[in-house]
């Protein structure tokens, strides 16, 4: 695998303590499409919009991290929309002199410099650049509806995020299409979700949460490929559907989804037991 | 930037939390008198829109540095200065990989975030 290895995984601070499922089924299907991921040591929160709704100094977080994967010649990869908005900026405002050499100076005090060398890549812009390698290797064609969320972050500002579309992103739409599942549209699907909220005003949070979950009532699971947008949507349901948990929504992180359409074992996935009842099949086969 | 504002009422029309009954920074934009930068999703979609590329995004950072910041944030931003992450993890985080199936990751030193933000 070191003879392909292109990424560094950056998990960030939710994935990395509530979600393993993802950064676990991201793993497993990079593996299957032979693309080479290795751990990031010594990783720290991404700076925005944690530290950045409080000082200018967020950007020498981002920059830290920026610094490692530049350290270790990979380019970042992210699995959430708030990270990748942070490095991507980031990256962008070490292109002035002034910045690097300021940033620089702080990161010399950990024995790390950067350029800005790292390139930044959420992992459906990832996913998009070998969309040939995953269609071929799609083995286990899905029979699910789907109904979808976008992470917004990821694609904008479109000047910094350079990936798809900014305000109608269809990178979703074509890798959920190679696996065969049935695209059932909500309207809503490139709304954010309005998880940040919920640290300020929980009602509207869950407003918002619930809102997006009943656009999507036509479909089996939905699917979304950011931590802030699952922990709302899925982590949060019980909450959203207070007093009515027939109206709970199986949710799936966009690799587990691929990955299952890949062959690839549910448990493996960290997929749920009730998405895997709704398949069918053996959570190990 | 915020002195290109027309007022024009588009980062309003297109403000998620705006449209649930949250009055955010894009209600001060276009010429309201209740809100709050905290009501940001940073979704960054109204400075997308805007015809006269103020970057909003900037201007929300900005007016969350003059309000009071709610509990949770402010929790964390201090786990971000004591921890390095916006919440408490620590080496215990790597029982949990171990159940997933997950290797062990090294995380940040204290020093480490003490050399990076000391002067917050």
């Amino acid at each position: 695998m070191t003879s392909n290895l292109r990424f560094v995984f950056y998990p960030g601070c939710l994935v990395l303590q509530r979600m393993p499922q993802y950064e676990l089924a991201t793993k497993r299907l990079l593996a299957a499409l032979g693309i080479g991921l290795q751990d990031m040591p010594q990783a720290s929160c991404c700076g925005a919009p944690v530290v950045e709704s409080f000082s200018d100094e967020w950007v020498y977080l981002a920059a830290y991290n920026l610094a490692l994967a530049e350290r270790l010649g990979l380019d970042v990869l992210t699995v959430c929309g708030s990270c990748t908005n942070s490095l991507k900026r980031a990256r962008l405002a070490l292109r002035d002199p002034e910045v690097r050499e300021d940033v620089n100076r702080r990161l010399a005090a950990l024995g790390l410099s950067v350029e800005g060398r790292a390139e930044v890549k959420h992992l459906l812009q990832v996913l998009m650049e070998h969309r040939a390698a995953l269609k071929e290797s799609v083995t286990a064609p899905l029979r699910l509806k789907v109904a979808l969320t976008y992470p917004c972050q990821v694609f904008r500002p479109g000047d910094v995020a350079a990936f798809d579309d900014p305000l109608q992103p269809q990178s979703m739409h074509e890798l959920v299409a190679l696996t065969g599942a049935e695209i059932v549209e909500t309207g809503v699907e490139h709304e954010c979700c309005g998880s940040t909220l919920y640290t300020s005003n929980q009602p509207l949070a869950l407003s918002a949460g619930r809102r997006k979950l009943e656009a999507s009532r036509g479909a089996d699971v939905l699917v979304d490929s950011c931590g802030n947008c699952h922990w709302l949507l899925e982590r949060m349901q019980r909450a959203i559907w207070a007093g009515e948990p027939h109206k709970r929504l199986p949710v799936l992180f966009m690799p587990q989804l691929l990955g299952l359409a890949l062959g690839l074992a549910p448990d493996e996935l960290g997929v749920n037991s009730r998405v895997v009842a709704l398949l069918g099949r053996d959570a190990h086969d | 930037m915020i002195e290109n504002c027309t007022h024009c009422g588009l980062c309003r029309e297109v403000c998620p939390a705006e449209k649930l009954g949250g009055r955010t920074i894009t209600s001060l934009l276009s010429g309201g008198d209740e809100y709050s930068a905290w009501l940001c999703c940073c979704c960054q979609l109204c400075q997308e829109v805007c015809p006269e590329g103020v970057d909003i995004h900037q201007v929300m950072m900005c007016e969350r540095r003059r309000e009071p910041a709610p509990d949770p944030h402010r929790r964390s931003f201090e786990n971000v200065l004591r921890y390095g992450y916006a919440f408490p993890i620590t080496e215990d985080i790597n029982a949990m990989r171990s159940a997933h199936g997950l290797d062990p990751v090294e995380l940040i030193s204290a020093e480490q975030v003490r050399l990076l933000l000391h002067c917050l």
